[in-house]
């Protein structure tokens, strides 16, 4: 800040205790109270709203996991050269989508359960979704 | 610097706490509305505003980063709502403005500035607050603004032209302006 920018800054925050001269005014308790209440119900909905986000994200995970394992669980079967090796090796990769599959399923029931209480959100819709994608990848893997 | 526990405070609001964010409306509640009601010189419309800053605040606060003060976050926001409501007022015709038409502080100056024989030196005191009121009253909304800023918020200028987006020279030259033109309101000379 330069000399006189800073002569006048002085200056001025000075002059400023003029102000503290003004009358007091608050806010009606009531009116306190209610922005309290708000607050605290904006709160919840905004955290209620940060945990189905959550779900959701898992649930489109779960999902990746899922195409993931029905591409490469397809993928022998569009790929008849395939060595022995590959196939195995993609086996082993169709396995690992499948058991990161079955965390997320776990982590999506439990977040269920705690987020449930009392609260209006419901998670049939996402999880016999996510059921009927998990028979049609079953399905595909009876087929290999 | 930030006050004693805002720090901690804040990590806890962002992961939306209702006890920290109720906290922050404890703390922070009768700043704002003083701004607030000094701003608009309604009481209505001063706690509909606060009512309508803090929710804001908790919609919004993850995305406040806690690099510069919170006090400039949270005056911003009020300070902002104060001037759309203004603005929207303005151009729905209504004679309600920053300015405060509504409480005419011409004539509550003249009231308050008759004499008070015998009045105690709180009295005095009194009506002179309440002159220093009417006189702000009457300050450009700018003006005003900026003074009222740096008294509620505790910002310090440089922090508000930030916040105002104006050079830091610009925000003192009106606060310069609108502090002589109280003191000369007041018969008072620095």
């Amino acid at each position: 800040m330069s000399t006189e920018l800073d002569k006048l800054n002085a200056d001025v925050e000075r002059q400023m205790r003029l102000l503290d001269r003004l009358p007091a005014v608050e806010p009606g308790s009531e009116c306190v109270e209610h922005v309290r209440t708000l607050v605290a119900n904006a709160a919840r909905d905004a955290r209620r709203r940060q945990e189905q986000w959550t779900v959701a994200r898992t649930v489109s995970g779960l999902a990746a996991a899922l195409a993931l394992a029905v591409g490469l669980g397809n993928l022998p079967m569009v790929s008849p050269t395939v060595s022995g090796y590959e196939a195995e090796a993609e086996l082993r990769q169709w396995t690992a989508a499948l058991d990161e599959t079955s965390e997320q399923v776990t982590a999506l029931v439990e977040l269920g359960t705690h987020v449930d209480g009392g609260e209006d959100w419901d998670y049939d819709n996402e999880l016999d979704a996510l059921f009927d994608t998990l028979e049609r990848t079953l399905d595909d893997v009876e087929s290999l | 610097m930030e006050p004693s526990g805002l720090d901690e405070l804040l990590e806890r609001a962002c992961r939306r706490e209702p006890a920290a964010l109720d906290e922050l409306v404890c703390r922070y509640s009768r700043r704002v509305f003083g701004l607030l009601y000094r701003l608009t010189n309604e009481r209505e419309t001063a706690e509909d505003l606060m009512q309508e800053t803090f929710l804001r605040v908790v919609r919004t606060i993850d995305r406040y980063e806690h690099a510069g003060r919170f006090e400039a976050w949270l005056f911003r926001i009020a300070a902002n709502l104060a001037r759309d409501r203004a603005r929207r007022r303005g151009r729905r015709g209504d004679t309600l403005s920053l300015d405060g038409a509504e409480d005419d502080g011409t004539s509550r100056a003249a009231e308050l500035s008759a004499p008070a024989q015998h009045a105690d030196q709180l009295l005095v005191e009194a009506e002179l607050g309440e002159r220093l009121a009417a006189s702000l009253d009457r300050l450009s909304d700018a003006d005003r603004e900026i003074i009222l800023l740096r008294h509620y918020s505790e910002l310090s200028f440089q922090e508000i032209a930030d916040l105002l987006g104006v050079p830091l020279g610009t925000a003192l030259a009106r606060a310069h302006r609108a502090l002589k033109r109280l003191q000369a309101d007041l018969g008072e000379e620095s």
